[in-house]
C-alpha cells in the first residue's frame, strides 16, 4: 500500500480510501437480500392459501 | 376424426400451452431472486474510489442540468477523485449558458463539451465526451448518465466498490421513477421498473449475467471502456445493451448494485412511453440478430449464451407473438373442440393466476417503499378484464353467483349460450387486450383523451399496452423504417421522496 492508498493488484491500481461505513453497509445491503428470500416465501404462502381457498371454499 | 383434424387440434393445444412458457420462465426469474442473498458480488466488494469521470451528454436540458450538476457535487465521494463532463449536443436553448456557468462555479471539476453540430444520437454524444476523456489517463472510471437523473449520495460509492474487482468492467445501479407529481403512468413505469429492474436485474445477478446497463446509470472501468473500443455502438438503437454485450463477450463481468439507488423522470404519456418504448423495442430487435451467435450457446465463456438467459430473452422479446399466438389458437379450438379448448386455457389460466398472486406480492414486497405509492398500478398491470378474468378463476362461485345477481336484475338469464359467448370473448380478449391498450394512444392526443386515455390503458392494461408497442417496434423494423432518435422529454420534475 502506498502513501496515498495505492493498492495494487495484478499490475491494476486499485485506490482503497477510508470508507468507514463500508462493512456496515455490507452487511446491511446481505440482510436486505436475505429478507427478500423470505419474502419470497411468504408470496409463495400467498399463493398456496389462495389455491386452497379456491378449491375448497370459493370453488 | 381424420388424423389431419386430430393433429392440427393437438397443435393448437400446444401453442396455448406454449403461451404458458413466458409465465414459467417468469417465476423462475422471480425465484432467483430469492438466491441474490447466496449469489452475489459482495464478496468481493472492497472500498474503492477510483478517480471518476462523470458524462452526462445534454440536449436542451437547461431546465434540468444546472440541479443535476450541484447534487453530482455533493455525492458522498472524495472531491478530487470526481470530474464532471457535460457533452452540449449542439443545444438550442440556454443549456450552454447553464453548463458554463457551472464550470465556472466548481473549476477543474465541471468540463462543458460543446458540439457545434448535434441530433447524431446519445451514443454519437457520449463518444465525443470519451473521446476526450481517454485522450488523457486521469480517469479510471467513467460513470455514463442522463442529465435528469438524481443520484442518491452514497449510490456512487456503492457501484464503485465492485469495480475494486478487476474482473468486473460495468456496474449498473437501481433506477426508480421520481416524478413529482407523478400520474398513472409514472407510477405504471414506477411499478414496472422494480420488476424489470429490482426483480429482474438481481436474478441476472445470480445467473453471472446482466441483459442491459441502464442508460441512466453504467458505471465502467478505464480498461473495459477500452476493451469495447473505446466508444459506444452508433449502428443502433440500443447502444446500453449492446456496451452491456460487449463488456461480457469480451470477458468482464457486469453487475446490478440494487442498494444505489438513481431517480429518474420517466413519461407521462402513453405518447411519450410510445416513443420510448418503439425506440428501446426496436433496438432490442437489433440486437437479436446482432448477437445471433450468441444464443443457446451454454459452452460459451460469457454467460450470455446460457439456457437460463436465452429463455428469459426470447420469452420477452417473443411475448407479444406468443399472446396473439395464444388467443387465435383458443378461438381456432373453440370452434373445432369446444371441450379441448377449456382444457387447455384452463392450464394456461392456472399458470396465469399463480404468476399473477406471486410475481405481483413478491414484487411489492421487493421495494416496498415504492410498491406502496404503485400498489394500484401493481394489480391493475394485466388491465381491469384481466383480471376480472384472473378473479373468476380464483374465486368462481361467488363471481358466479354476483354474475347471477347482476344479470337478474337487469332482466337477463345466464343461459348456456351467454356462458359459452362468455367463454370466445375471453379467449379473443387474450389478444385484444393490446388492440385496446393501443386505442389509449390513438386515444390520448384527441378531444377527451386524458379521460379516455387512461381509461383504455386500464381496461386494456400497461403490460398489454407495452406488448402492443413491442409488436409496433417488429413492424417498424421490418419495414425498415427511419431510425430516429427520439429524445425523452425532460421537464425536471423528478425529485427523491422526502
Amino acid at each position: 500500500m502506498g502513501q496515498d492508498g495505492e493498492d495494487r493488484q495484478g499490475g491494476d491500481a486499485r485506490v482503497t480510501g477510508p470508507d468507514p461505513g463500508f462493512d456496515d453497509e455490507i452487511r446491511s445491503a446481505l440482510r436486505y437480500e436475505r429478507g427478500l428470500a423470505v419474502k419470497a416465501l411468504v408470496a409463495i404462502a400467498l399463493v398456496a392459501v389462495i389455491l386452497v381457498l379456491r378449491q375448497f371454499v370459493f370453488g | 376424426m381424420s388424423a389431419f383434424l386430430l393433429a392440427v387440434k393437438w397443435l393448437l393445444v400446444a401453442f396455448v400451452i406454449l403461451g404458458a412458457v413466458p409465465l414459467l420462465v417468469a417465476n423462475y426469474q422471480y425465484l432467483l431472486v430469492a438466491l441474490h442473498f447466496r449469489r452475489n458480488h459482495y464478496g468481493r466488494c472492497r472500498p474503492y474510489f477510483p478517480r471518476t469521470a462523470i458524462l452526462i451528454p445534454a440536449w436542451n436540458e437547461h431546465a434540468v442540468i444546472g440541479t443535476s450538476i450541484d447534487r453530482l457535487m455533493s455525492l458522498d465521494y472524495p472531491r478530487e477523485r470526481l470530474r464532471i463532463y457535460v457533452v452540449d449536443d449542439a443545444s438550442t436553448d440556454a443549456t450552454p449558458q447553464v453548463i458554463q456557468a457551472k464550470a465556472e462555479q466548481y473549476p477543474g471539476r465541471v468540463f462543458h463539451l460543446r458540439r457545434d453540430k448535434g441530433g447524431e444520437g446519445k451514443a454519437a454524444t457520449l463518444n465525443h465526451g470519451l473521446r476526450v476523456i481517454l485522450a488523457d489517463d486521469w480517469m479510471q472510471a467513467v460513470l455514463i448518465m442522463d442529465a435528469d437523473v438524481i443520484y442518491e449520495p452514497a449510490s456512487l460509492r456503492t457501484m464503485t466498490r465492485h469495480l475494486a474487482d478487476p474482473g468486473v468492467g460495468a456496474v449498473t445501479a437501481y433506477i426508480k421513477e421520481g416524478s413529482q407529481p407523478g400520474n398513472y403512468m409514472t407510477r405504471f413505469i414506477g411499478y414496472e421498473y422494480i420488476t424489470a429492474q429490482a426483480a429482474a436485474r438481481r436474478s441476472q445477478n445470480v445467473l453471472g449475467v446482466i441483459a442491459c446497463l441502464a442508460g441512466g446509470a453504467q458505471l465502467h472501468s478505464r480498461a473495459n471502456i477500452e476493451a469495447v473500443g473505446g466508444r459506444i455502438d452508433t449502428g443502433t438503437l440500443a447502444e446500453d445493451t449492446v456496451t452491456t454485450f460487449r463488456t461480457q463477450i469480451a470477458g468482464r463481468r457486469v453487475v446490478f448494485e440494487p442498494h444505489a439507488t438513481v431517480w429518474a423522470e420517466e413519461p407521462g404519456s402513453i405518447t411519450g412511453l410510445w416513443k420510448q418504448r418503439l425506440r428501446w423495442g426496436r433496438g432490442n430487435v437489433q440486437v437479436t440478430s446482432m448477437f445471433k451467435r450468441v444464443w443457446f450457446r451454454p459452452w460459451r465463456r460469457d454467460r450470455l449464451g446460457s439456457v437460463s438467459f436465452g429463455l428469459i430473452w426470447f420469452c420477452v422479446f417473443l411475448l407479444p407473438l406468443l399472446i396473439i399466438c395464444d388467443s387465435a389458437s383458443l378461438v381456432t379450438l373453440y370452434f373445432i373442440d369446444n371441450a379441448l379448448a377449456l382444457a387447455a386455457f384452463h392450464v394456461l389460466w392456472l399458470t396465469s393466476v399463480i404468476t399473477y398472486i406471486f410475481i405481483t406480492s413478491f414484487t411489492l414486497l421487493i421495494d416496498p417503499v415504492i410498491g406502496r405509492r404503485v400498489w394500484r398500478q401493481g394489480v391493475m398491470f394485466p388491465g381491469a378484464v384481466n383480471v376480472v378474468i384472473l378473479l373468476a378463476a380464483i374465486i368462481p362461485a361467488p363471481l358466479y353467483w354476483l354474475a347471477h345477481l347482476i344479470l337478474d336484475a337487469a332482466g337477463f338469464n345466464l343461459t348456456h349460450g351467454w356462458v359459452r359467448g362468455l367463454e370466445l370473448f375471453t379467449y379473443i380478449w387474450l389478444g385484444a387486450c393490446l388492440g385496446v391498450a393501443f386505442l389509449g394512444k390513438l386515444a390520448e392526443p384527441r378531444w377527451g383523451g386524458r379521460v379516455l386515455g387512461p381509461l383504455f390503458v386500464y381496461v386494456g392494461g400497461y403490460g398489454p399496452l407495452l406488448c402492443a408497442i413491442t409488436t409496433a417496434a417488429y413492424l417498424k423494423q421490418i419495414r425498415g423504417a427511419e431510425q430516429k432518435w427520439d429524445k425523452t422529454e425532460k421537464t425536471g420534475k423528478v425529485a427523491t421522496p422526502a
